[in-house]
């Protein structure tokens, strides 16, 4: 099989992975917002919210497993858990199919993968992690010159960040700065329910759409109750299948999002003041992603000004 | 012919990469893209940027060194080098003076978050 071009892949350690699924009706803090609180970090994150359940899945850096295994509703045994991420995936179909067929073909269960504006991340156990990345190596095309997978922080910008740090100025923001609010309109979200061993075919068939030339914009997957994998892939119109309904889509990125607490939280909040309901939200790497209802994108996009700076 | 020119985006966030290579192909610029530092200087080798937007902080090396080795270097140093950076107030070293008094061995910086319309004006303007 022909190897995808792609530039990168990272590799987040040390993690553990909370997660909360709910019945609408509850009467629960959201556990993003009770991580807020706290001032946890989600390194990433994933909500889907449809019809009556609410799945949210997110992984925090390994330092904070006993502060969040004593909030309610998360297991005391947060696993030990790690995050591989490829990019860019320019919106092609094949990215994403691929690597779900990977995963599907080799058994290798994942507690979430979501997708960013150019990443793909999957959070795996962390006694996968050399065999994800050797099927990985197999499956996608890195250049020779390629950064490493795990990167460490120099010890001179350890040093200097203790002076100067890069995140400071914008922690105390009167409104999170980004690099702008995206909006996209009128696309199809299709939804899979399936086994670990069934998303292989999910994944065959995800590849194939890259035939038609259509981008992606959005994919989410997470295990939910008895096992079963929630897949969701925003795509182009007319991409082939029956789009379980249509929807906008609105993302956002701005700097040091992966290393803030609270941006998710924000971005949830400001749409729920707007009323406007969210189906899936996602958030890795520096991006936040929301899907709403088709017609709501712009209601939302107006909400996420009174938490958002848009240049 | 400006519009062909090629420009090298180094940050080690891949979103902003993507964003930003995204807007200098919309204004018919080449891209090429490149994730910490030691990747950089070999892009740069290798391809000859007319233009490199370089982020500061990077694993591997750094934005500065990456900065100070093009110009530096006989071979390199006409590339035009346009820092990103969240700390703007620390920038050091002193061949370029900015109109507000800050000063960095590069043609230009832009403190983040950077409005990716002022990054294309910047851009633009040198390689014009």
């Amino acid at each position: 099989m022909k190897q995808i071009s792609i530039n990168g892949i990272r590799l987040g350690r040390k993690m553990v992975h909370a997660g909360r699924y709910s019945i609408s009706g509850e009467n629960t803090v959201p556990l993003y917002q009770i991580l807020s609180e706290h001032r946890i970090n989600m390194v990433c994150a994933g909500l889907h919210s449809i019809n009556t359940a609410q799945v949210f899945s997110c992984c925090l850096e390994e330092k904070h497993r006993k502060q969040a295994a004593r909030i309610p509703g998360c297991s005391p045994d947060l696993p030990d858990v790690c995050m591989v991420s490829i990019y860019p995936h320019h919106g092609n179909h094949q990215v994403p199919g691929t690597l779900l067929r990977m995963l599907g073909h080799a058994g290798i269960r994942f507690v979430q993968l979501v997708s960013s504006h150019a990443m793909i991340c999957v959070v795996i156990e962390t006694r996968d992690q050399d065999r994800v990345i050797s099927l990985l190596e197999s499956a996608f095309a890195l250049p020779p010159s390629h950064t490493p997978y795990y990167q460490e922080i120099e010890e001179d910008i350890s040093r200097f960040l203790q002076k100067y740090p890069e995140t400071r100025a914008f922690y105390v923001e009167e409104k999170i700065k980004t690099y702008g609010i995206g909006r996209m309109p009128g696309l199809e979200l299709h939804q899979t329910r399936c086994t670990l061993k069934e998303l292989a075919d999910a994944g065959e068939k995800m590849a194939g759409m890259a035939r038609l030339d259509k981008k992606f914009y959005f994919v989410s997957a997470m295990p939910g109750p008895k096992d079963l994998y929630d897949l969701f892939l925003l795509t182009d119109p007319d991409t082939g299948g029956t789009p379980a309904m249509t929807a906008d889509f609105i993302s956002f990125h701005g700097p040091h999002f992966g290393d803030r607490y609270k941006i998710l939280g924000t971005a949830m909040d400001c749409l729920a003041a707007g009323r406007v309901p969210v189906i899936l939200a996602g958030c890795t790497g520096a991006s936040i992603s929301l899907v709403v209802p088709a017609g709501r994108g712009q209601d939302a996009q107006n909400a996420l000004v009174s938490g958002f700076e848009s240049p | 012919m400006s519009e062909q020119k090629l420009i090298l985006v180094v940050d080690d966030d891949p979103d902003l990469v993507e964003a930003v290579s995204m807007k200098l192909e919309a204004k018919k610029f080449r891209v090429a893209k490149a994730y910490d530092g030691v990747e950089a200087m070999d892009r740069i080798k290798e391809e000859k940027p007319a233009l490199v937007i370089l982020d500061v902080m990077m694993p591997r090396k750094n934005g500065w060194d990456v900065c100070e080795e093009i110009k530096n270097s006989d071979a390199l140093k006409d590339i035009a080098v346009v820092l990103l950076t969240a700390v703007a107030d620390s920038v050091k070293t002193t061949s370029y003076t900015h109109h507000d008094g800050k000063t960095t061995l590069a043609d230009d910086y832009i403190p983040k978050p950077i409005d990716l319309d002022e990054l294309m004006e910047i851009v633009t303007d040198h390689c014009n």
